[in-house]
């Protein structure tokens, strides 16, 4: 299990692991931007421990090469983290988006969805 | 005649330049630089532009600013739906601006006008700088719109004279 992190390079890149995958975490970014470079390596980390294929994906938008995923998703501020189930956005521990490098806010809601993303798997194997 | 026409639409096509503001994440988030399409936007809403010859700029900073924070809740009972600072200032210093005189949300918003470009288009400059000057653009059609030609007077552009005229 586990994973890297997937970096989106398109619109449509998102939209076919948004098919493919149940779970999807993305981290919104900038390389200019110092809260994401600090947070960056952690992030790395939980999709390492977390990454399940098919059912838990960890990706990265760069906001200044794919402004358009920017836009869709609403994205003001950098990092800006987002969540998505079945291809649709979804709220976690009650936020539709977390804003900023808040390390304890996105640990707990990768940690949720790698509980379920397992879950899942679990009942899926099993069958 | 320079400036604009009060009764006129506000022109197409311009855009201004600013940096999302981060409010309370100022340590943890950068803020998103956005293209704001003003053509765009104005046509829907009740906005007041403020043009001002620079950001931090004694005036600029003393006077004109300070009267808009002091005046922002009368301004949104008077039903202006968002008030903009403009410079030719990039839309980095105007976000440090913003953030400098204490505004951590979009109660008023701080943009660039890059190049004084809509300015320049309206004949209200002074070299590089724009001139001092407010607007009012009530759905599309500007409603105010004068400026203030003698040095450190915010008689035609402060928050008192636009209110007045809201």
């Amino acid at each position: 299990m586990g994973g890297a992190v997937q970096h989106m390079g398109s619109p449509g890149e998102l939209t076919k692991l948004l098919s493919s995958t149940q779970y999807v975490v993305a981290d919104f970014y900038a390389d200019w931007c110092p809260p994401c470079k600090a947070i960056a390596p952690k992030y790395a980390e939980l999709a390492e421990q977390l990454s399940i294929p098919e059912y838990l994906t960890f990706v990265k938008v760069n906001v200044d090469k794919v402004p358009a995923l920017a836009q869709e998703h609403g994205i003001n501020a950098m990092p800006s983290f987002i969540f998505f189930k079945d291809g649709k956005r979804v709220k976690v521990n009650g936020s539709l988006k977390i804003e900023g490098a808040d390390w304890a806010k996105l640990k707990a809601a990768a940690d949720k969805m790698g509980g379920l993303a397992e879950t899942k798997k679990e009942a899926a194997d099993l069958k | 005649m320079p400036g604009l026409t009060v009764g006129e639409p506000f022109p197409e096509g311009v855009a201004f330049t600013y940096v999302a503001p981060t409010g309370e994440l100022d340590l943890t988030a950068c803020g998103l630089p956005i293209q704001y399409d003003a053509s765009k936007e104005f046509a829907s809403k009740r906005v007041v532009v403020v043009a001002v010859p620079g950001a931090f700029t004694p005036t600029c900073q003393v006077s004109h600013v300070t009267s808009y924070i002091s005046n922002l809740d009368k301004l949104k009972a008077a039903g202006v739906d968002q008030i903009i600072f403009i410079a030719s200032n990039d839309q980095w210093v105007m976000a440090a601006w913003g953030k400098a005189n204490g505004i951590k949300d979009d109660s008023i918003l701080f943009m660039s006008d890059p190049g004084a470009a809509f300015s320049k288009s309206i004949g209200w400059v002074q070299g590089d700088r724009t001139k001092r000057y407010a607007l009012i653009v009530d759905h599309g059609k500007v409603t105010y719109a004068d400026v203030d030609e003698v040095r450190g007077s915010i008689e035609k552009s402060g928050a008192e004279a636009v209110l007045a005229k809201l």
